[in-house]
């Protein structure tokens, strides 16, 4: 998985590591970095999935393809390839699960007893905020989820990326594996829609 | 359509961020203990060499090793050379050659000769 150059530099002022440097030190800095995002991640994933073990997966397996294929690199790269690794693994969750659901439709059966693994399902059940939920905080945060859980995957990861991980168009398309064209149009879409679904009075 | 934001969607942008950082914040403890011990787990597997860098250091090493070779292992002797220890050796043994040796006064006077005259 190769990343320009230029993509690296919005993480280049978070470390002064250049170069190759002792075990022990590369652990330590790839510990940094990854308590740093894991929890951020785990949200990301979590909005995309609807399910928090399921997103401690994704959250888990990327780490461990980054420590495992990418633990060599230098740190400006980790976070690009980080963000790239764990969209890539939604995605593939996202289809699988869509599969799943079709066969599942298809053959008129609900495997596990009414759980629910379709986000479409997830999406409905977060809509309404929780009574444990008094904070007017909790109250913006789950109705935003609710409302990034209606977004089309593309979008969601596209609002996300760029508003809340801040990276610019080149880096989120890099993330997301498509051209900054798309990168533009879906985030636009995704302000547009969260902003009719949550009105004028959010947070 | 122009897809450039307008100041209000990049405020919404802020405050959906903020939002965000929020939940983050705040999140439970039991699901930060269950990151804390993916990230360990994750952090005890060792980095592998991409491909590309094995192949490229096997083709160094070899290179290095045969150069080695090369320049350190004995050098192939000539036929010429290779068959100087077993004429020297047949050159001793023989008997004509020991009496060849025992004449040695009279060549050096042989090639005395020759050069005066």
């Amino acid at each position: 998985m190769a990343l320009p150059r230029s993509l690296t530099s919005a993480y280049s002022g978070q470390c002064s590591l250049s170069g190759r440097v002792s075990t022990l030190e590369e652990r330590r800095a790839l510990d940094r970095f990854l308590a740093g995002v894991e929890r951020r991640a785990f949200r990301m994933a979590q909005i995309a999935t609807g399910h928090d073990d399921e997103a401690l997966d994704l959250v888990q397996e990327a780490m461990l393809k980054l420590v495992e294929r990418y633990g060599m690199r230098t740190e400006a790269e980790w976070g690009p390839l980080f963000h790239r690794i764990l969209q890539s693994k939604i995605r593939d969750w996202y289809r699988r699960t869509k599969v799943r659901s079709r066969w599942r439709l298809w053959l008129g059966r609900d495997e596990d007893g009414g759980e629910m693994d379709d986000p479409l399902e997830a999406i409905a059940d977060t809509v309404t905020p929780s009574a444990d939920h008094q904070l007017q905080t909790k109250e913006a945060a789950a109705a935003l989820d609710a409302a990034l859980r209606t977004l089309p995957l593309r979008q969601q990861q596209a609002f996300l990326l760029r508003a809340w991980e801040e990276l610019d168009v080149a880096q989120t398309a890099a993330a997301m594996g498509c051209s900054e064209g798309s990168v533009k149009t879906h985030y636009f879409r995704a302000v547009h829609t969260l902003r009719t679904l949550l009105g004028n009075h959010w947070p | 359509m122009s897809q450039e934001l307008h100041q209000d969607d990049r405020e919404f942008a802020i405050r959906a961020k903020r939002v965000l950082d929020c939940t983050v914040q705040e999140m439970d403890q039991p699901i930060a203990l269950r990151l804390q011990r993916g990230r360990l787990a994750a952090l005890e597997r060792k980095p592998r060499r991409s491909v590309r860098m094995m192949w490229a250091s096997g083709f160094a090493v070899a290179s290095m090793a045969a150069l080695a070779l090369y320049v350190w292992a004995p050098q192939p002797m000539s036929r010429q050379h290779a068959a100087v220890p077993l004429d020297d050796f047949e050159l001793v043994t023989s008997v004509e050659n020991v009496e060849l040796a025992e004449d040695l006064e009279f060549f050096h006077w042989l090639a005395d000769d020759d050069t005066t005259g």
